[in-house]
């Protein structure tokens, strides 16, 4: 093990991954003082997961990665939110999408800017991340972490140590505060050299795969996300539009409005939770999920759109089958009841997001 | 929601990580050695809350789940920042 200098200080972005878990164990063992950062973008799966949990679920399974990491290490872990600088990104991202509705250079440039400032203000040394080289098809190219760099003001305070000797050396390195030789060279998507490591190092615990957290980098999400920019929101997406993608099933019945219907009781709650400005409906005589009407702006809630809201609520209850079913419809202005019949399984599938 | 000066953080009703943040944010305003309790009814808050002390070297004196369920937990000022 190489000794650095005494109160040599880093920042380093947890996830709570195995490569940012690795990067802190490689540096720590150079003798780095610490402090984690967390980014809460709001588009984190296992933030998801714990919204809409079903009871009884195993806390454990729903732990905080990036908390543990810390704890694993004694390493404070600030978390950190920067979604309100993500609608941006998520609407005009310079450096474009990968291969869904992800701006994940652009994602790293916010962050890293970010972390450029809070390593200033708690006067780090310089800034580490568990990248790997050629790990990631969009954000981990030798380019693209060049132009994250750049862009984020970091330049070469920002070390990867995981892929550092197939790096230029960064400013840490060159002054000695880390030994790039005890650094590594890894690269590409095969993680057997990161789960070998972390077994020799004795980490006690392996989350995720890297990029596997991010809501944004699955296709279904994406095609919620891109359907409502096709749909004139672009411009005026907002985070509830955001958080309204993540859960349901979603039926785009018309230009002017899309009806998501929960499909189990988490998103139920969730749903009930975000109605404040949506219509919503559920049925009176049978249980069944809660649905909510998302219109385009200016639209009004005609009966049309209202009718077909209520016979697609019905049509996921249990009064499925039934030939009248009674829909309780809750808008600002009070509620009221409508019956109807249920739509058929195919009316649906026409109308269905994928 | 607790105002700035209780020694009481109500969290209720807040999902994670939102909870955490709030945490720290007050713990960041007090002073070394000072106590605070903090409601939750995120069910995954004790976990959390336990690593996030963990690291940071506040000290966890005493956390306990409610019928809700509800987390109460007592912590009290360490000298790092949240």
């Amino acid at each position: 093990m190489t000794e650095a200098r005494p109160r040599v200080r880093a920042l380093g972005l947890l996830s709570g991954g195995l490569d940012s878990t690795l990067a802190t164990a490689l540096l720590r063992r150079q003798g780095v003082e610490i402090q984690g950062v967390n980014f809460s973008t709001g588009f984190c799966r296992a933030d998801h997961l714990r919204q809409v949990h079903r009871p009884g679920v195993d806390p454990e399974k729903l732990a905080n990665t990036a908390l543990q990491t810390g704890a694993e290490f004694s390493v404070p872990v600030r978390i950190v939110d920067v979604s309100g600088g993500y609608l941006d990104v998520l609407r005009h991202p310079r450096h474009g999408y990968g291969k869904n509705a992800n701006p994940c250079i652009d994602c790293r440039i916010l962050m890293m800017s970010r972390a450029r400032e809070l390593m200033e203000e708690m006067g780090a040394d310089f800034v580490y991340t568990g990248e790997v080289l050629g790990q990631r098809p969009k954000s981990q190219t030798r380019k693209a972490m060049r132009i994250v760099a750049e862009e984020s003001g970091l330049g070469d305070r920002l070390l990867r140590p995981l892929s550092a000797r197939l790096l230029a050396p960064t400013w840490p390195e060159r002054e000695g505060l880390v030994d790039r030789e005890g650094l590594l060279a890894l690269s590409g998507r095969d993680r057997n050299p990161q789960l070998e490591l972390a077994r020799e190092w004795g980490l006690s615990r392996v989350a995720q795969p890297a990029g596997g957290c991010c809501s944004l980098t699955d296709e279904g999400y994406s095609n919620r996300v891109f359907d409502l920019f096709a749909h004139g929101r672009r411009e005026d997406i907002d985070h509830d539009d955001l958080a309204l993608c993540k859960v349901g099933r979603h039926l785009r019945v018309c230009e002017r409005a899309k009806v998501v219907v929960a499909r189990f009781d988490g998103e139920n709650r969730y749903l009930k939770n975000m109605v404040d400005r949506r219509p919503w409906l559920e049925a009176v005589d049978y249980p069944g999920p809660v649905a909510v009407i998302d219109l385009a702006p200016g639209v009004p809630l005609d009966e049309e759109i209202a009718e077909l809201a209520a016979r697609i609520t019905a049509r996921y209850g249990q009064g499925k089958r039934a030939e009248r079913v009674t829909v309780r419809l809750h808008t600002s202005e009070g509620e009221r009841e409508l019956e109807v019949r249920p739509c058929s399984p195919s009316e649906c599938e026409a109308w269905m997001l994928r | 929601m607790s105002a700035p000066g209780d020694s009481t953080l109500d969290t209720r009703g807040l999902l994670c990580p939102r909870p955490i943040i709030d945490l720290a944010e007050r713990i960041d305003a007090m002073a070394p050695g000072k106590e605070l309790t903090v409601l939750s009814d995120d069910p995954a808050f004790g976990i959390d809350l336990r690593a996030w002390c963990a690291g940071t070297g506040h000290e966890l004196l005493s956390l306990e789940l409610e019928p809700g369920p509800l987390y109460r937990a007592r912590i009290r000022r360490g000298t790092a920042r949240g």
